[in-house]
């Protein structure tokens, strides 16, 4: 069976999400849940770190589908960084950035969080 | 030839051969350039600039034909290089279709085609010379083996590229049976409706990148055939409430729905046929099929990212939904299997039981014989008989037969044997009244069971010491009394069947006396309605000669004979009702 885990942290403005091992369609819902608990608390701005991932599959990819509106509703926005090659090529293959700012470091997204929303 | 007779001819014939060597050079060093190159840009450039300087023009550019979206589409051309090209009024274009044409949009008339042996890939169009004078003959040489020279290089660049995008299309592929690989995984370990459904509508958002879509399913489950099952939308996201709430446009979204129901491969909606779903950014329905049947619809809208479904993605999106649904209806039949096995388990425990209330030892006397059996049917019956013994002298006997079978008919045979022991316990061989306790039990059961369940019963007490029995018949196939010499009579007295009508009249009840050699035999009706092959019933008839035929035997041995005459009757594995028989045989004689 997979493993996966997540935990949250705050950086200044954002709430990071550190997500490790393998996001997949039996690991999702575990992440969804992260995500749902977060926007029940009013925590809208997002950043997913993915150090620590090591796959990831459509499932988890529609995670994030399902929460963007909602996020970008309130305000927030989910941003991504530290994807390792391959799960970028994933990422990249399906069109996502397009949609999601990716960013290399974390410190980056953090950054674009504590600028003055325009 | 001697140049100095003619200076003037040897003038011009330098000249050319001047402006002949250049050619040449610039040639050679294009030639050189492009052999060394995969860069299209660098080509590109250098080519314009050597022909911009050579002929001084302000304006060039370079079309490149496109690679194809699909076989026999219109060959379009990207604007690759321009110079000069932008005005006040308009800027180029990125994509043309018509490269004449734009060439007279941006002033540019010479149209070069750049050709390889195999095919046209582009055109190199130039502005005007300043002079406004037209390009000479040995102009036009220069600059089509100039876009000679290009040609395979271009045609190099552009099949690496198209290499490049059939890698990218192959890794999208690959991703995509990924996808549908972890789906399998998912659907095999999951279990409900919903949980299926999620993974799908995750994975194939993630996929596509698709933020509104909606699960549809035809209600099933119906009783009736004809019942007009209607289509239920049972999951969305994205979509205005207003589809759902909108009484007016409901009947056309039924309609809709229904078309879509009929189709076996995605399809593209339209504004025109499909105008509800249509408004509500709708763009897409794709089948979720089962065999040969469109169980389901999956119908969502654009990507997010505004980039058209491709061929291999309907493919992706087809094979998707139609393993969920597959795997939502092995969810069903799973649990179906599973309700069924454990209601069959319950049947088994309520026919162990049954069975349990049904005497395991019989009695044994000094001077009398007994032989009972019961032969259940698959399903559970409501056949009872019972040998109980009072006290030293006094033997109760009983058997009967409740309607129907199943839980219910198991249900009441245990409430009958539970009143017949409660108002045994009170027997005392002094003024019982025997048949006063049937009108007792067809009261209590009368009161306990709706009217259509009924028992047919037959009992009474055999008195060792008096040797005699006391019995009452309700309603039950009359019990056969053989002497020793073969007279055979039967036990009637009694009353109406138990369960119908409150005791009103009390039961009757009669006395037999009984000699050494006689033989009683009770029976319930799975012993005279066995049928064979051409649906006969065994019969009373059967039992009679039997019975007739056996008096010289032990009790066993005669419900031995009429057992197996049933069994040989019935054919195996038939046996619809149970097989209840008991024989009292008084003394051999």
């Amino acid at each position: 069976m997979a493993t996966f885990n997540s935990s949250v942290r705050k950086a200044d403005n954002s709430t990071i999400i550190e997500v490790s091992g393998d996001l997949d369609a039996h690991t999702a819902t575990q992440l969804e849940k992260t995500i749902q608990d977060l926007l029940d608390a009013h925590q809208f701005r997002l950043i997913v770190n993915f150090t620590k991932l090591n796959y990831i599959s459509s499932a988890g990819l529609g995670v994030f589908m399902a929460f963007i509106d909602d996020v970008r509703t309130n305000g927030g926005d989910i941003k991504f960084s530290n994807m390792s090659e391959k799960i970028f090529n994933v990422f990249d293959l399906l069109g996502f950035p397009l949609l999601y700012e990716i960013y290399k470091e974390e410190n980056e997204a953090v950054k674009k969080f504590n600028l003055p929303t325009v | 030839m001697p140049l100095s007779e003619t200076p003037e001819g040897a003038d011009t014939r330098t000249a050319t051969q001047d402006s002949n060597s250049l050619d040449f050079n610039s040639l050679l060093e294009t030639s050189k350039l492009l052999n060394s190159s995969l860069e299209l840009d660098f080509i590109l450039s250098h080519i314009i600039r050597t022909v911009m300087g050579k002929f001084l023009l302000r304006r060039a550019a370079i079309l490149i034909v496109a690679p194809a979206a699909s076989v026999g589409e219109p060959a379009s051309y990207l604007l690759a290089l321009g110079r000069g090209l932008a005005t006040a009024s308009s800027s180029p274009p990125t994509s043309i279709l018509n490269p004449e044409r734009f060439a007279l949009d941006f002033q540019l008339p010479l149209l070069v085609p750049i050709t390889t042996a195999k095919r046209l890939v582009g055109y190199l169009c130039l502005g005007g010379k300043p002079t406004a004078q037209p390009f000479s003959d040995s102009e036009r040489t220069f600059i089509e083996s100039l876009a000679s020279l290009a040609a395979s290089s271009i045609e190099n660049t552009l099949v690496f590229r198209e290499l490049q995008s059939l890698n990218r299309q192959l890794d999208q592929k690959v991703q995509q049976l990924n996808t549908l690989f972890d789906l399998a995984k998912k659907y095999n370990v999951a279990s409900s409706r919903s949980e299926i459904l999620k993974t799908l509508t995750q994975s194939i958002s993630g996929q596509m990148l698709i933020g509104t879509y909606l699960l549809c399913f035809h209600q099933t489950g119906g009783a009736a055939i004809s019942t007009v099952m209607a289509a239920t939308i049972e999951v969305s996201k994205g979509i205005k409430p207003e589809l759902f709430s909108n009484e007016v446009s409901h009947t056309a979204l039924q309609s809709e729905l229904e078309t879509l129901f009929t189709f076996s491969v995605p399809a593209h909606l339209t504004a025109e046929q499909f105008p509800v779903l249509f408004a509500h950014k709708l763009r897409l329905a794709v089948p979720m099929r089962v065999g040969e049947t469109t169980c389901g619809l999956f119908i969502c809208g654009e990507r997010l990212t505004k980039i058209p479904f491709t061929a291999s993605d309907l493919e992706f999106l087809f094979s998707a939904a139609s393993a969920a649904m597959s795997a939502v209806e092995q969810a069903r039949l799973f649990a179906e299997t599973l309700e069924k096995q454990a209601l069959e388990k319950e049947l088994g425990l309520a026919r162990e039981i049954q069975l349990g209330l049904l005497p395991t030892n019989l009695p044994e006397f000094e001077g009398i014989e007994l032989a009972a059996t019961n032969i259940p049917s698959k399903h559970i019956g409501g056949d009872y008989y019972d040998i109980i013994q009072l006290d030293a002298t006094h033997i109760f006997v009983a058997i009967a037969d409740v309607t129907g079978k199943g839980v219910p008919a198991s249900l009441l045979m245990s409430n009958l044997q539970a009143s017949i022991k409660s108002f045994l316990l009170n027997y005392t061989p002094e003024g019982f009244d025997f048949a006063g306790m049937i009108g007792k039990i067809n009261t209590v059961i009368y009161e306990n069971t709706p009217s259509d369940k009924f028992i047919t019963f037959f009992g009474g007490i055999l008195d060792m010491e008096a040797k005699t029995f006391h019995s009452v018949n309700a309603g039950h196939n009359p019990p056969y009394l053989v002497s020793c010499d073969g007279e055979m009579r039967t036990l009637n007295a009694g009353g109406v069947i138990l369960g119908i009508i409150p005791t009103l009249m009390p039961y009757e009840s009669e006395t037999t006396a009984l000699t050494a050699g006689d033989t009683l035999f009770l029976f319930t009706d799975g012993v005279t309605e066995a049928m064979n092959k051409a649906r006969e019933e065994f019969g009373e008839a059967r039992v009679e000669e039997i019975l007739k035929a056996g008096v010289k035997l032990h009790a066993m041995q005669i419900l031995n004979e009429v057992i197996s005459a049933v069994s040989h009757h019935e054919p195996a594995g038939e046996q619809h009702d149970d097989i209840t028989a008991l024989c009292i045989k008084i003394e051999p004689c």
